[in-house]
């Protein structure tokens, strides 16, 4: 009988969230500084 | 210096790379969610994995850098290698955020436990540390000659503190028999996951990169600015 | 080297005496590392944690919290004399000046982890006696450890503007390994272990502060010297 993966997809969807935020966040910190050059 | 390119130039550059790497992050995402296999025993859950281990490469090399180039400073006293040095600290903490928040909710559901003091969460939050007290002291003095000697000092001792840190985790592991934690087998991976764990290892190195080229660009253009202030 | 090392017993000698004299360091470090005693008897549930158990960590924590106060008060009373300055001026090698520092500092903390130990006993109803020896060998190991380090980054901390701040931060990742260590040792000499289980801690406890000493005393040049 095929094995059944527990279903735990909440979890994936907020590390990839929080992941992606953290990144996307600083990226758009040192935009911001670079507009001021 | 006549040959340096304008710290706008540098930003610039530095901004490209990282929207390239932004970008091959969301491949990344497309890749991981659309077409790697789920992992029968651990779930979707499991794929937290490709986001996880590396940004951990990228925090560790970045917390590398810094202490081969503290290092080097202390040796060539060249104001480049300090700024390096001050650029990757910071790309290092954003990484090291990345890597102690999806660790967390990769281990709740893979190992039923938040948190474990194994090596590798551990040395991250060592290193985590470690970084955070670099920038604090950065901020907190002000000459800059000073501040940059200092910086270094602290960067060769981090350096040398986590071969330490790693030798009393693996001491305490072996003299301490460890509570049975629900740890997932591990198998070879099948090639399809190798793919994308390399291909995000890629994206994540690329992403290092263009942020300290942009951070040390704009360093860069505050110490001109700096300069240009003090010099009317 | 006859001569770095007299210069270093000096040193020390000089601060130790202005210490003496003043007490400003020790006093706040006795009072603090009492203070934090206390406050842990109260802070635990006597009827599901064993004193015993608890025991060495609470010793180590509280060994580990007074040497901060210790060394921040040292070098801050030192600034406030501008001693270091004067000493700066004279041809005196950085690394004897650090060792003179060290072993400074490394009476002060001595001392103070020597007044809380009968404390300690008190409140925790701990019997020493077998142990006692041992326990001094990996107090010395460990107080090695946390100064060397500690001596290095209050030079630079009492040159912030948050020092008291900025000590602990730069500091307590460091502390870490020692106290562990440090913690594993005393448990098992507090249980009546063999040395055979102590021995991997305490080879490490040594290797660091063989790396540790030697770093600070090279890196301490770059703190001090323009």
């Amino acid at each position: 009988m095929p094995i059944e993966p527990p279903s735990n997809g909440q979890y994936l969807l907020a590390a990839y969230l929080i992941g992606s935020a953290i990144l996307l966040g600083y990226f758009l910190s040192l935009w911001l500084k670079s507009r001021k050059i | 210096m006549t040959d340096f390119p304008p710290a706008a130039k540098v930003v610039k550059r530095g901004l490209a790379i990282s929207t390239l790497g932004l970008i091959g992050l969301a491949g990344v995402f497309v890749l991981a969610l659309g077409f790697t296999p789920v992992e029968a025993r651990q779930g979707l859950a499991q794929k937290i994995f490709y986001l996880h281990v590396p940004s951990a490469w990228s925090a560790l090399l970045a917390f590398s850098l810094v202490g081969i180039t503290s290092a080097l400073y202390l040796w060539l006293k060249d104001p480049r290698l300090d700024r390096f040095a001050a650029a990757s600290a910071e790309v290092g903490v954003v990484f090291a955020a990345v890597m102690l928040t999806t660790g967390p909710i990769w281990a709740k559901p893979i190992w039923g436990t938040w948190w474990t003091w194994d090596a590798r969460l551990t040395l991250t939050l060592f290193v985590f540390f470690l970084f955070l007290g670099y920038l604090a002291l950065r901020a907190a003095v002000h000459d800059a000659a000073e501040r940059a000697r200092f910086s270094a000092v602290v960067g060769i001792l981090g350096m040398l503190l986590v071969p330490f840190v790693h030798l009393s985790v693996y001491l305490f592991r072996t003299l301490h028999p460890q509570p049975i934690v629900l740890k997932p087998s591990a198998p070879s991976l099948p090639t399809s996951m190798l793919t994308t764990l390399l291909v995000s290892t890629v994206v994540f190195t690329l992403l290092y990169v263009g942020f300290v080229t942009t951070r040390y660009g704009l360093t860069l253009a505050d110490e001109v600015r700096e300069d240009a202030r003090n010099a009317d | 080297m006859p001569d770095s090392i007299r210069l270093a017993l000096a040193i020390a000698g000089k601060d130790i005496r202005a210490e003496l004299r003043s007490r400003t360091a020790l006093q706040s470090a006795l009072v603090f590392a009492a203070l934090v005693l206390v406050v842990f008897n109260f802070a635990r549930d006597p009827t599901s944690l064993a004193a015993v158990d608890l025991a060495p960590s609470v010793l180590w924590v509280t060994f580990a919290l007074a040497a901060m106060v210790a060394l921040n008060r040292a070098f801050t009373v030192e600034r406030e004399n501008s001693a270091l300055d004067a000493l700066l001026l004279a041809p005196v090698p950085r690394e004897a000046l650090f060792a003179g520092k060290l072993l400074a500092n490394l009476a002060f903390v001595g001392t103070v982890e020597l007044v809380t130990l009968p404390l300690f006993v008190l409140f925790f109803n701990v019997s020493l006696g077998h142990a006692l020896p041992g326990l001094i060998g990996v107090s010395v190991l460990a107080t090695i450890g946390f100064v060397a380090v500690g001596t290095i980054f209050s030079a630079m901390a009492v040159r912030t503007r948050f020092a008291e701040l900025m000590l602990p931060v730069l500091l307590l990742p460091f502390m870490v390994p020692p106290l562990i260590a440090a913690v594993q040792v005393t448990s098992r000499l507090l249980s009546n272990r063999p040395l055979s289980e102590m021995w991997g801690w305490l080879r490490l406890l040594a290797l660091y502060d063989v790396v540790f000493v030697t770093l600070c005393m090279m890196a301490f040049t770059a703190v001090v010297d323009e």
